[in-house]
């Protein structure tokens, strides 16, 4: 990729723009904090999440021809599975404020918040945008741990921002499963310092990642074992692989949508890069095969315990939910084949999922609106009713069932492969028959939704005139459908280097 | 024969499993808050010891972090929380106290099994510690879901984040400042996020038992 | 080694010791606990002259009492007698130790209670009959637990012998100190309440007819059998707490038999069994009555404790 060696020169002569995808959230969230009106709050979070994009394209221009990018202390570390996390939590991020700012926002919106709330709204999707920048950006496994706590204590509150009773419901069960299981993870992170410092010496950087892959071939097995069981429990729970997912379907289901779209889209992938980070520390050690194995296991749980439900739901958005379970088991399950083909499956996977079911809960809220309930009992007909919202529904969930040529089939379609390539014929085949009964679930649920009769219950206009929204929208849209047709040049380099920073 | 230092942080961490027991037997809310406190002392004792004996003196701002936080701040607070929710006395239990006191046994031994392999490997050179601070993460957890008042399952949180704290003075003293510092800002926005929940939830439902709160399921 | 005579000796000083601090052990906890109420409180030798007073007096029998109540008291002070000297109290090597280890003990106290409580139920009255309800099954609760406290005590040593641990302790000095012992000393003492009668467990101190049930057992009783039956509770209490020191504390017990040394020895004992009675009555002072179901939790509570430290001991510190 010869063409794109422009460098971030002129910004990164004050800071380095990585430090800048860390500022502009926090900074959004001081600015929308003393704003005064409604219009000002929205500019500066519509500013904030295009700034942050930009700031993230730049980083990864420089993740794409250095290696790294650089960054002011060495407790951040910015390589290419970083920016393809970025990159995620930027997009899903803008595509979420636009959406906020429509259904929210706006005086005359429906869903329309008094405005020191929606302040406090506001500030806490930026906050809650910073922690995962920081999760993403995390050198040490320490400051990853705090970033994913933190994302859990400003997202809880998101979460429970209607204060009904099964908001509040979700958001307690969310808080308190998620703090538990991160302190397990917190536990397994103990012990993998110890493992660490028994090998490298008593240094204080031996929770750094750049310590722990160095000094990786040579850490205790046994140590490892338990570590990596407490994290894998630990950042499994966040990650909301089964069983250990029962928070995610109330929390993605009552959280408002814009927030539903982050949780599932950007949140998850936070957990599952944590995940990762641990899983490339554990392909260090020669013969261990423990974590792989626990990958593979949660992975194939989830992906059944969701097809389960996702046949039984009654609720649009904990169908939803219960996918995003069932896609994070694609990817724990990619993860487990591992390989450089499996792990480039499994992220490249994240990009499709994280666009795509960020895409149809916006979208779904809409439908949500016009119709007035979440009940699939209640809503059918909704192509004809609401042709727009209609057919990114349609879209999207044909994506999401795994229909090609829509992008998620490609990266099931290069999971399987580097499950069969790998020999892993078995835990293929489970997945395979998974895929399949999701796929008839999702597609029973889809046709009476959108095609059925109209039903007695009238659909009230959506949100038609909102630019914003359908900008947000139509762009998640676009990553979903076109990353299956045509994968860029860019993008195809930053998921191989992101497969390679795991299995090197 | 075993050093005096060592003796004493074995006792400061029995003292503290013990409080872990006690825990899961009180079936008072305040007696619970102290029995917190007390194992937070323990602690912090136990932190403050390592320190002396491995010559490791930021683990002595470590202990007094421990001191003003766990034994001091979060007490108080968690009592102005009764106090102001006007929450009943009572622990109210899925499982007796009976049942809960053996599983507290149950976990202990767990935790010997589990940690027992690598305990040779903690930095500190004292057996009981990382089985210890092992146990008492699990018996937190167990308070955590064996519990129905939301500010028990809060105390069952705090307890565990109690072992976690003893599990790192007993593997590392400690895993660097900075990440210190972050635990135990996390620890006191915890405290304050669910305290936004319990007086929400009072406002809701009239209750802070988190059995009210069953209705999402499937 | 030491003679029989010697033997004999000490044994004596044992007994005259034991019988003759028991009532005072007593009026101890009864002073701490009325000065923790801001009372002054009766004189320490206040029970002396309640003993003598009772001892002076007639003892009366129900018409519908069996020769078991008449017998009761004394064979009761009798098994109390004969658990004293399987209890280490200022010399090493225990005269007579071969008499029985502490399994015996708990056997003796088992008799000293169940004979009691079969006087209880000889003439009749509901309140025997309810008092010897509650105490059996409070027995049936504690003693099995008290086995498996002692073992937690002896597993250091390797022994139930108290006189062989208490050796151990002695010899091994700080490093007799360990958590498995602390979480022992907690269950014991757990157990020496139920085994007592004191708070939260039973109030010694009270006759209200809701909630006594030692009082209830002895209510029939009264002049010289009332007296040996109270200063057998002193006796009880003296050989629990002496046990409690000797595994807790041995330090200080003699292991020769110079003046000098044995007379350091009973003072230290004589101090030791104060502070443990003051500590009791301390205890005691600031824990209410409890609910009599919530004595199978307390036991309960105190099985985890030891059976954590029996485990603790064999896979936790043993595995370093």
């Amino acid at each position: 990729m010869r063409s794109v060696r422009w460098r971030a020169r002129p910004l990164s002569l004050l800071a380095p723009v990585s430090t800048v995808v860390l500022a502009v959230p926090l900074a959004a969230a001081l600015l929308v904090a003393i704003s005064r009106t409604r219009p000002q709050a929205n500019a500066v979070v519509c500013g904030a999440g295009f700034a942050s994009v930009a700031a993230v394209f730049l980083t990864i221009r420089e993740v794409l021809n250095e290696g790294t990018a650089s960054v002011p202390t060495s407790l951040l570390y910015v390589d290419a599975l970083s920016g393809l996390l970025l990159l995620l939590v930027s997009l899903i991020g803008l595509a979420s404020v636009l959406y906020s700012v429509d259904y929210m926002g706006r005086s005359g919106s429906p869903h329309e918040a008094a405005f020191p709330r929606l302040r406090a709204y506001y500030a806490f999707v930026m906050l809650f945008l910073f922690t995962m920048y920081l999760a993403a950006e995390a050198n040490n496994l320490g400051i990853l741990w705090i970033a994913l706590e933190g994302t859990t204590l400003v997202s809880a509150l998101l979460v429970g921002f209607y204060r009904t009773r099964r908001a509040l419901e979700a958001s307690w069960k969310y808080l308190i499963l998620c703090s538990v299981g991160l302190s397990f993870a917190l536990f397994g992170t103990l012990v993998l310092y110890l493992a660490s410092v028994r090998t490298a010496g008593p240094i204080a950087s031996g929770l750094d990642w750049t310590t722990l892959v160095a000094v990786g071939p040579h850490l205790d097995p046994g140590l490892v074992s338990l570590a990596v069981a407490f994290l894998l429990i630990g950042y499994g729970t966040k990650a909301g692989l089964a069983p250990l997912h029962t928070w995610l379907p109330d929390a993605h289901s009552e959280a408002p949508t814009p927030v539903s779209a982050l949780l599932s889209g950007a949140l998850l992938n936070c957990a599952m890069y944590a995940l990762l980070r641990v899983d490339a520390i554990t392909l260090r050690i020669p013969g261990f095969t423990l974590s792989h194995w626990l990958f593979l296991g949660f992975g194939l749980v989830s992906v059944f315990v969701a097809a389960f439900f996702i046949l039984v739901q009654q609720d649009l958005k904990r169908l939803m939910a219960y996918h995003s379970v069932e896609h994070m088991g694609i990817i724990s399950v990619g993860v487990g084949f591992g390989g450089v083909l499996g792990l480039f499956g499994a992220l490249y996977h994240t990009l499709n999922h994280a666009a795509t079911k960020a895409a149809l809960f916006l979208a779904g809220g809409n439908l949500a609106l016009s119709a007035g309930t979440k009940d699939l009992e209640e809503v059918s007909g909704a192509l004809a009713a609401l042709p727009a919202t209609g057919a990114v529904l349609l879209v999207g969930g044909l994506a999401l069932a795994g229909v090609p040529p829509f992008s998620i089939f490609s990266s099931e379609f290069v999971i399987l492969s580097a499950g069969f390539g790998g020999g892993n014929f078995v835990g293929a085949l489970l997945l395979l028959v998974g895929l399949a009964i999701v796929f008839g679930g999702l597609l029973l649920h889809l046709s009476r939704l959108l095609l059925g009769p109209q039903r007695p219950r009238p659909f009230a206009p959506g949100m038609r005139s909102a630019f914003g929204a359908a900008f947000g929208i139509g762009l998640l849209v676009a990553v979903a459908v076109g990353l299956g047709l045509f994968l860029p040049d860019p993008l195809s380099q930053l998921l191989w280097a992101a497969a390679r920073v795991v299995t090197a | 024969m075993t050093d005096l230092g060592t003796l004493a942080l074995d006792l400061a961490a029995a003292v503290a499993l013990v409080a872990a027991w006690l825990c899961l037997v009180h079936t008072r809310i305040a007696a619970l808050v102290s029995t917190y406190a007390v194992q937070s002392a323990a602690i912090a004792v136990a932190a403050g010891l390592v320190a002396y004996l491995y010559q490791a003196p930021d683990i002595y701002v470590l202990a007094g972090m421990v001191v003003a936080l766990n034994v001091v701040v979060l007490p108080w607070y968690l009592t102005t929380v009764l106090r102001s929710l006007g929450v009943t006395r009572m622990v109210n239990m899925y499982a007796s106290v009976r049942t809960s006191a053996l599983a507290g046994l149950g976990l202990l031994l767990l935790a010997a099994a589990v940690v027992g392999p690598v305990a040779p490997y903690a930095a500190v050179a004292s057996a009981g510690l990382l089985p210890i601070s092992t146990a008492i993460l699990l018996i937190g957890f167990f308070l955590l879901i064996s519990r129905r008042k939301a500010i028990v399952q809060v105390i069952g949180l705090l307890v565990m984040n109690n072992g976690i704290f003893l599990a790192g003075i007993a593997l590392t003293y400690g895993t660097g400042f900075v990440v210190e510092l972050g635990l135990a800002a996390n620890l006191l926005v915890l405290a304050i996020v669910a305290r936004i929940f319990l007086n929400r939830m009072k406002d809701t439902f009239d209750t802070v038992d988190a059995d009210a709160l069953r209705s999402l399921e499937g | 080694m030491t003679s029989s005579l010697e033997a004999i000796a000490l044994l004596a000083v044992e007994y005259l010791l034991v019988l003759g601090l028991a009532p005072i052990l007593l009026g101890i906890i009864r002073r701490v606990k009325a000065r923790s109420q801001r009372r002054e409180g009766p004189s320490l030798l206040q029970p002396y002259r309640d003993l003598a007073k009772l001892w002076r007096k007639e003892s009366v029998y129900s018409d519908t009492s069996s020769w078991v109540t008449r017998a009761a008291p004394w064979v009761s002070f009798a098994a109390l007698l004969a658990a004293i000297p399987l209890v280490p109290w200022f010399v090493l090597p225990t005269p007579f130790s071969g008499a029985g280890d502490l399994i015996v003990l708990v056997g003796l106290l088992a008799l000293s209670r169940f004979v009691i409580a079969l006087a209880a139920l000889d003439a009749g009255s509901t309140f025997g009959g309810m008092g010897s309800s509650r105490e059996m099954w409070m027995g049936s609760l504690s003693e099995p637990i008290f086995l498996l406290v002692i073992f937690a005590f002896g597993a250091p040593a390797g022994s139930t012998q108290a006189g062989t641990i208490a050796a151990h302790g002695v010899a091994a000095g700080w490093g007799y100190v360990s958590a498995p012992l602390l979480l022992a000393v907690v269950a014991y003492v757990g157990l020496l309440l139920v085994e007592t009668g004191r708070l939260p467990v039973d109030n010694p101190s009270t006759h209200l007819e809701l909630t006594m049930v030692h009082e209830a057992m002895v209510l029939e009783y009264s002049g010289r059998d009332l007296a040996l039956i109270e200063w057998g509770q002193g006796v009880k209490l003296a050989v629990l707490t002496g046990l409690l020191i000797a595994l807790a504390v041995p330090w200080g017990i003699s292991s020769s038999l110079g003046i000098a040394v044995i007379a350091l020895a009973l003072a230290l004992l004589v101090a030791k069994l104060a502070g443990a009675s003051a500590l009791i009555g301390g205890l005691e002072s600031r824990i209410a009555k409890w609910r009599l179901f919530r004595v199978a939790d307390l036991t309960t509570f105190a099985a985890v404790l030891a059976l954590g430290a029996i485990a603790f001991h064999y896979l936790i510190a043993a595995g370093a």
